[in-house]
């Protein structure tokens, strides 16, 4: 369990994050979603002790990560380029990490192969490629079988490939219970994954929603329906509770009554129809609803 | 017990520091180049003759090329770490820093100590075998000053570590600026009463047998004024 409390955090004279607060929950793959520059790294470094909160707090299972005596267990993390001396061998960098906690050699052994690197265990990390690097870095998150997992935009550098095995790895993490939050700023790619979504923009939270409810509240799908004789057609649907609007000549948005009633409907009051798309309101147009004006180039 | 403990980070960077190549090239190959430069050093008659000049020359001479090259080692261990961007996934295993820095700082001594000891010696060695008035290992001082030149080395070390900058480059050369170009500069415009306690007089004090020009402090005195430099560097 993750919990933000009111976090404040300032650089200069820029506040990167206003009077944050949100929980992150086991067993479920929780979004941290904004756009570029909202807040999301700034916060997860506040998470994980690398910056200190000028207001409020932020909990790992219930204590300032820092606090913990053995952080690599409460809590894996990956910022977002897989921090790593270039000189060492995947194996010995993972190695290094381990011995801090008495981890023993054969959980890194067991981790590599986890995300892919058996093969790679004993090259340089200065020759790996973006995506083994991010691998890498996945690894190191899971050393500790930590029972919290914080990612920062894993899904950068990965392949196709890569990007499949990472959502069926986050999945089946929080399906053993773990905490996992994951940032982003794409909502397509956290649409595939979460559960839960936390949104900010200019580093105020936005939404602390499911994504279940997220759909619901954006969701109220509406068809469009084309025919030559649309006052009619409005008149009909009025009568059977539709809410209509007239988008464009002969062109009906309607809102409250399926594609296929509206059909029924037509059909038997003889009226020709046209057209009949369903519209579903996306996530990702509820995100961008979500976040209007609150880009900032940065 | 599963979490961080203080051996378990020195663990940790003994782990990292012998993972890098470049540990291997600067406690391996470095050693050998300087006995061999010694050995030849003493062919041309580096003009080390008898007495208690000859033995700092002889033990010392190559004070300085070491305390660059282990100097920028120590620079290396903590902000080649910034550098690569390491040091966030080390303070995510060991969220403090002091404990970290500490651990690379016995690390430190416990790698390069008994290399620079036996280093040393083997330079004095061979260069006193190829000199043409060897002094031996009995002399007076002889002994004293071989461990004073390694526990000076080590010092620099320790120095470059706690010589925290983030970028590289700038550290080292801050580093070599503050200990290797600045220092005559200091000598010459600081009152004399001050000259004992700047780091590389210090240093030099600790192998320096014999009387010297201008004055030095007692080996002792340097080797505490050297700790102290490294204790403020290294918190």
């Amino acid at each position: 369990m993750i919990q933000v409390r009111g976090l404040t955090k300032r650089y200069g004279g820029v506040t990167a994050v206003h009077d944050l607060s949100f929980t992150v929950r086991p067993g479920q793959v929780t979004g941290f979603l904004g756009p570029n520059g909202s807040g999301k790294s700034t916060t997860m470094r506040v998470i994980l002790g690398l910056d200190r909160p000028g207001a409020g707090s932020a909990t790992v299972n219930g204590r300032p990560y820092a606090a913990h005596p053995d952080p690599l267990r409460q809590a894996g993390s990956l910022l977002e380029v897989t921090p790593a001396h270039g000189g060492r061998t995947a194996y010995h960098h993972l190695l290094g990490l381990a011995r801090t906690h008495a981890i023993p050699a054969a959980r890194v052994t067991e981790v590599l192969a986890l995300v892919g690197l058996a093969e790679a265990a004993g090259r340089r990390v200065g020759g790996f490629s973006l995506g083994m690097r991010q691998r890498l870095g996945i690894a190191a998150a899971l050393l500790g079988d930590p029972s919290a997992i914080i990612l920062d935009e894993p899904v950068n550098g990965l392949d196709p490939d890569g990007v499949l095995w990472l959502r069926t790895l986050l999945k089946s993490l929080a399906a053993e219970g773990r905490t996992v939050l994951v940032s982003s700023h794409l909502m397509s790619e956290m649409a595939l994954t979460a559960r839960h979504l936390a949104i900010i923009g200019r580093g105020r939270l936005l939404a602390d929603i499911s994504v279940a409810d997220l759909v619901a509240r954006v969701g109220a799908d509406a068809v469009l329906v084309r025919g030559p004789r649309p006052t009619d057609l409005r008149d009909l649907l009025v009568r059977h509770q539709a809410t209509v609007t007239a988008t464009g000549p002969g062109a009906l948005e309607v809102a409250g009554l399926s594609a296929e009633t509206i059909s029924a409907l037509a059909f038997r009051a003889g009226l020709e129809v046209h057209e009949l798309t369903p519209r579903r309101a996306s996530l990702e147009q509820a995100y961008m609803e979500l976040t209007r004006g609150e880009k900032e180039i940065r | 017990m599963s979490g961080v403990t203080f051996w378990r980070v020195v663990r940790a960077e003994w782990t990292k520091l012998f993972a890098l190549r470049s540990t291997w090239v600067v406690l391996g190959v470095v050693p050998q180049m300087l006995v061999g430069l010694s050995a030849l050093i003493g062919a041309q008659g580096g003009g080390t003759g008898g007495g208690a000049g000859g033995v700092t020359q002889a033990v010392g001479g190559g004070f300085l090329v070491f305390a660059v090259v282990y100097g920028g080692f120590g620079v290396l261990a903590m902000s080649g770490e910034y550098g690569s961007g390491l040091i966030r996934a080390t303070f995510a295993a060991v969220p403090r820093r002091l404990p970290v820095l500490w651990a690379k700082a016995v690390v430190l001594v416990a790698a390069t100590g008994p290399v620079l000891v036996v280093t040393y010696l083997l330079a004095f060695l061979a260069n006193q075998a190829f000199a043409g008035r060897p002094i031996g290992l009995g002399d007076p001082g002889v002994v004293r000053a071989i461990v004073g030149v390694a526990g000076a080395t080590v010092l620099v070390g320790l120095l470059g570590l706690g010589f925290l900058l983030r970028h590289t480059a700038v550290a080292v050369s801050a580093y070599l600026a503050v200990l290797v170009v600045l220092p005559p500069v200091f000598v010459a415009l600081l009152p004399g009463a001050l000259v004992p306690y700047l780091p590389t007089v210090a240093l030099q004090a600790m192998f320096h047998v014999g009387a010297a020009v201008p004055p030095m402090p007692s080996p002792g005195a340097g080797a505490v004024v050297a700790a102290g430099w490294v204790a403020a560097a290294c918190r």
